[in-house]
């Protein structure tokens, strides 16, 4: 088990990554394009712009992994222990439910736009350049599906998101 | 009415809020009897803005410049410059922190990367250990209304959402952000420059060599924010494309030519970049939903016509959304803010007469010192987890601060002509 | 019982199109007794023109005032008024339109959407800082593109030049700082998006005619009694009759207002112009066989092409 999640803690890694690198990559070509060249390519910008969301929602599932979601943490803290711990497991619950409600009905947007044939832009269908949106509320729903029955230990104070690493060093050993 | 309570109880909870915010779309749609399916395209909406593709690229640039040796060099060659002033390291805090944090967004990137350096340098020096601390903590939030500031990007997406009379580009509004944060920077400094004197901490003279030697240092670093800014105020780049020059400069200069950050380090800055961006974009796009919600059923409206009836100058207005700003940033990070707050009340000052671009910048100078406001200001607990300070003692060291930056949002709201001079000159 | 039919619209609150269909909308409700509402979205806070489609897709709004263009993943047919070179003056346009406007409407309402009346947005043009005559002449030039319009790709590809493609918020940055220098853009649309003051010369051939229209969803059109859908069509009807004069008016207006501003427009020499024309012809045909247009529909569009 802990070596499957290692193994998908890798894979979205790597796909964030992937992401992020084809944006630079296509963000600096087209300026070198348009300014030095005077000519662009004409996909670049639009994809460009779907690669926003993606990477925006890429992101998002990856930062479940720790639970780093921006919140406001007046009470919890301030709570005794036990019921930290079940009020926790109540609102991990609550975002799952809230998650897979958006993961379906983003499936229906998806299949609608399958039906329609819109263009997202040249050559790229709206279905596939729209994906991501269920994909990725699924995958944060499985997250918190995950910490609802194993949850992961936080650092103590929120934000320093570079200690994302020290967790993945827990989950593998 | 009974919904708004149960999320109010789950947002103190600690619910993650960008669940809060597409539950309460989610209820409202249901409510209005409107296919539930409308917040996906309400989030696919995220493509149809162009510069969001900034905020993933500054950030990025952002990051790698924390992961090289930028802070050290930034605080020498602010040191070189200002140090002989009276206060002079503490000036050279302020300005360097004001750069650092324009630079790399306001993540708490600064508090890390630049109070490593300065809190124990000021330390030696003799400063105040309380206005040392509130001095880094309050300084992590100063560079917000300066370019590339996210927040400023943010506030210009969500206004062009609303069908106003006055156009809010983004350009503009770096550009009306100068003065206001300018004026910031100079209060602080003047405080800082009464304390050390108080303090009876010694002025140094100026050194010429040295100054040229930090700036042979940063001879690669000098010239980007000159791109930057003069690329955009110029026109010549897009706000976007200006994130991507960026990018490619410190990929260039760090990764290439200096070789502080390397190849191998760069995935895992992506990702950690990444990670601040889709906690960002994930409110963005829900919010996106409850804002078309409020839009459909004409509530900034209603609100608007509401508060009419009891508030019928300007200046009461003016007063009343200080309050209340104020009393936000406590409680709201800037980003939910933005999203949550500003498609409300946008509608409402400019009812009122007030600017887009001048609310913004009240917006976000009010917001800024909700960055070290207790109980949750989100520098305050990166300071007390970075200098190991508990909490309460970080509460006391930024009071002084707070006053003076409130000074200076009071002129900043009522004396529009800082904002809007640049503009419209 | 009473139905709100709620409208999205790109157009701002304010315009006569607004203030037009704002007092139809008043007229209609008086007429009907108040069984029919009107309620608008104007400004785009609803989202773009494909957005107001989704949005009537799952039933939030009932309803959009549109570019007609945007309908064509439903009603190809719709493509079919922004065909290069399609119509040589507003007078030819609006005599064809007799005949096709209730062929095309009919499409419309065969696909879902029941339209009311279209109404012009005039011809676009080129526009350049230099002057143009021919296509080596335009070669030499930086010329913008708007994403998504795959008719001034295939002309541009055809003449084999790589245009520039941006959003329309950057394009007046675009000109100011040389990353183009050549547009195309209809008269009123050159002056309120303050590019004229980057123009100096235009082509004096019209490129594509622009057109937009207000749908409902046809399924609730449907459920409105006989007599109200009367009232609807009748009043909505001389709403984008007005709509489409006026706007008529205001294209000739800004194309003097250019001219008195100082921007040059060039009659073609006949050889170029049988350039251009012929460009016209190959492209009409790539989109013929994209869209697979109505052949009635296409023929009386197409009938007043070569009139010489
Ligand atoms: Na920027
Ligand atoms: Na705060």
């Amino acid at each position: 088990m802990k070596k499957l999640i290692a193994f998908i803690n890798k894979l979205e890694d790597t796909l964030l990554v992937l992401i992020l690198s084809t944006m630079i990559v296509l963000a600096i070509y087209q300026i070198i394009a348009r300014d030095i060249f005077s000519e662009g390519v004409v996909w670049i910008d639009p994809f460009l712009r779907m690669l926003v969301l993606w990477v925006g929602l890429a992101g998002a599932v990856v930062a479940t992994r720790t639970d780093n979601h921006i919140r406001i943490d007046i009470l919890t803290r301030h709570l005794p222990k036990k019921l930290q711990f079940y009020t926790q497991r109540f609102i991990y619950l609550f975002t799952l439910s809230i998650c897979l409600l958006i993961a379906w009905h983003a499936g229906r947007f998806v299949l609608s736009e399958y039906e329609y044939h819109t263009m997202a832009f040249s050559g790229m269908p709206a279905w596939i350049s729209a994906l991501i949106i269920p994909v990725a509320f699924f995958l944060i729903a499985l997250r918190y599906l995950v910490l609802l029955f194993a949850p992961v230990k936080l650092p103590p104070v929120p934000v320093p998101v570079q200690d994302i690493d020290e967790i993945d060093k827990d989950v593998k050993s | 009415m009974i919904s708004s309570l149960i999320l109010l109880i789950l947002v103190v909870l600690g619910t993650p809020l960008f669940a809060i915010i597409a539950s309460s779309a989610l209820i409202g749609f249901y409510s209005e009897d409107i296919d539930l399916s409308v917040i996906a395209i309400e989030i696919y909406r995220i493509v149809d803005t162009p510069v969001l593709l900034a905020i993933p690229l500054f950030t990025f640039a952002g990051y790698v410049l924390g992961e090289s040796n930028a802070s050290q060099r930034l605080v020498r060659l602010t040191d070189a410059l200002l140090g002989w002033m009276p206060g002079g390291l503490a000036v050279v805090s302020l300005f360097a922190c004001a750069f650092f944090t324009a630079l790399t967004g306001a993540s708490g990137a600064t508090i890390i990367a630049l109070g490593a350096i300065l809190y124990p340098a000021m330390k030696q020096a003799g400063y105040n250990e309380r206005f040392n601390l509130g001095l880094i903590t309050s300084s992590g939030s100063l560079g917000l209304l300066f370019p590339p500031s996210i927040a400023l990007i943010l506030y210009g997406v969500i206004a062009q959402q609303m069908d106003l009379d006055e156009t809010v580009a983004i350009d503009q509004l770096f550009i009306a952000g100068l003065l206001p944060g300018l004026l910031m920077l100079v209060l602080l400094v003047l405080w800082s420059m009464y304390r050390s004197v108080g303090d009876k901490i010694e002025t140094k003279p100026f050194d010429a060599a040295k100054l040229k030697s930090a700036m042979r240092e940063s001879l690669w670093e000098i010239p980007l924010p000159i791109i930057l800014v003069a690329g955009i105020y110029t026109g010549y780049f897009a706000v976007s494309e200006a994130a991507a020059v960026a990018v490619m400069y410190v990929l260039i200069v760090d990764v290439l030519i200096l070789r502080e950050v390397s190849f191998k380090q760069l995935p895992a800055i992506m990702r950690d970049s990444m990670i601040l961006v889709g906690g960002v974009l994930i409110i963005l796009s829900v919010s996106l939903a409850s804002t078309n919600y409020l839009i459909d059923t004409e509530v900034p409206t209603r609100l608007f016509d509401f508060i009419r009836e009891h508030i019928d100058s300007k200046l009461t207005f003016l007063m009343l959304l200080n309050i209340f700003l104020l009393l936000l940033g406590m409680i709201l990070d800037i980003f939910s803010a933005l999203v949550i707050i500003v498609p409300l009340t946008l509608p409402i000052a400019v009812g009122y007469g007030i600017h887009p671009i001048h609310f913004g910048i009240i917006f976000l100078a009010n917001m800024q010192i909700g960055y070290f406001t207790p109980p949750v200001g989100m520098n305050l607990f990166i300071a007390s987890y970075r200098f190991n300070k508990p909490i309460s003692e970080l509460y006391m060291a930024t009071i002084p601060f707070m006053l003076i930056l409130f000074l200076a949002v009071l002129i900043i709201t009522y004396w529009p002509a800082l904002t809007m001079v640049l503009v419209e000159g | 019982q009473a139905k709100t039919i709620k409208i999205a619209t790109l157009s701002p609150e304010g315009t006569y199109w607004m203030k037009q269909m704002r007092a139809g909308a008043k007229e209609i409700k008086e007429k009907t007794g108040g069984r029919v509402k009107f309620k608008f979205y104007p400004g785009g806070v609803m989202g773009n023109d494909e957005n107001v489609l989704r949005k009537m897709r799952v039933g939030q709004l009932q309803g959009g005032a549109i570019t007609i263009g945007s309908l064509a993943a439903a009603v190809p047919d719709s493509t079919i008024y922004g065909l290069p070179f399609l119509f040589s003056s507003l007078e030819q346009a609006e005599k064809i339109r007799k005949t096709t406007d209730p062929m095309l409407i009919d499409e419309m309402a065969k696909k879902g959407y029941i339209s009311f009346g279209i109404a012009q947005g005039g011809f676009t043009y080129l526009m350049s800082v230099n002057e143009i005559h021919n296509f080596d002449d335009l070669r030499k030039q930086k010329s913008w593109v708007p994403e998504n319009s795959d008719v001034a790709l295939a002309v541009y590809d055809y003449i084999g030049i790589t245009p520039i493609s941006l959003p329309l918020s950057d394009v007046l940055t675009g000109l100011q700082t040389g990353l183009i220098n050549t547009i195309f853009t209809s008269p009123i649309g050159a002056l309120a998006l303050q590019w004229h003051t980057h123009i100096n010369h235009v082509v004096d051939m019209p490129l594509n005619y622009l057109s937009a229209t207000m749908i409902i969803d046809k399924k609730v059109f449907d459920s409105l009694s006989e007599a109200d859908q009367k009232t609807v069509r009748e009043v909505m009807g001389k709403v984008y009759r007005n709509i489409d004069s006026q706007n008529k008016k205001d294209n000739i207006a800004a194309r003097e207002a250019l001219i008195k501003k100082g921007v040059k427009f060039h009659k073609l020499a006949d050889a170029d112009r049988a350039e251009w024309k012929k460009a016209g012809d190959v492209v009409i045909e790539q989109m013929r066989r994209k869209y697979q247009y109505t052949p009635a529909l296409y023929n009386a569009v197409t009938a007043g092409r070569h009139p010489e």
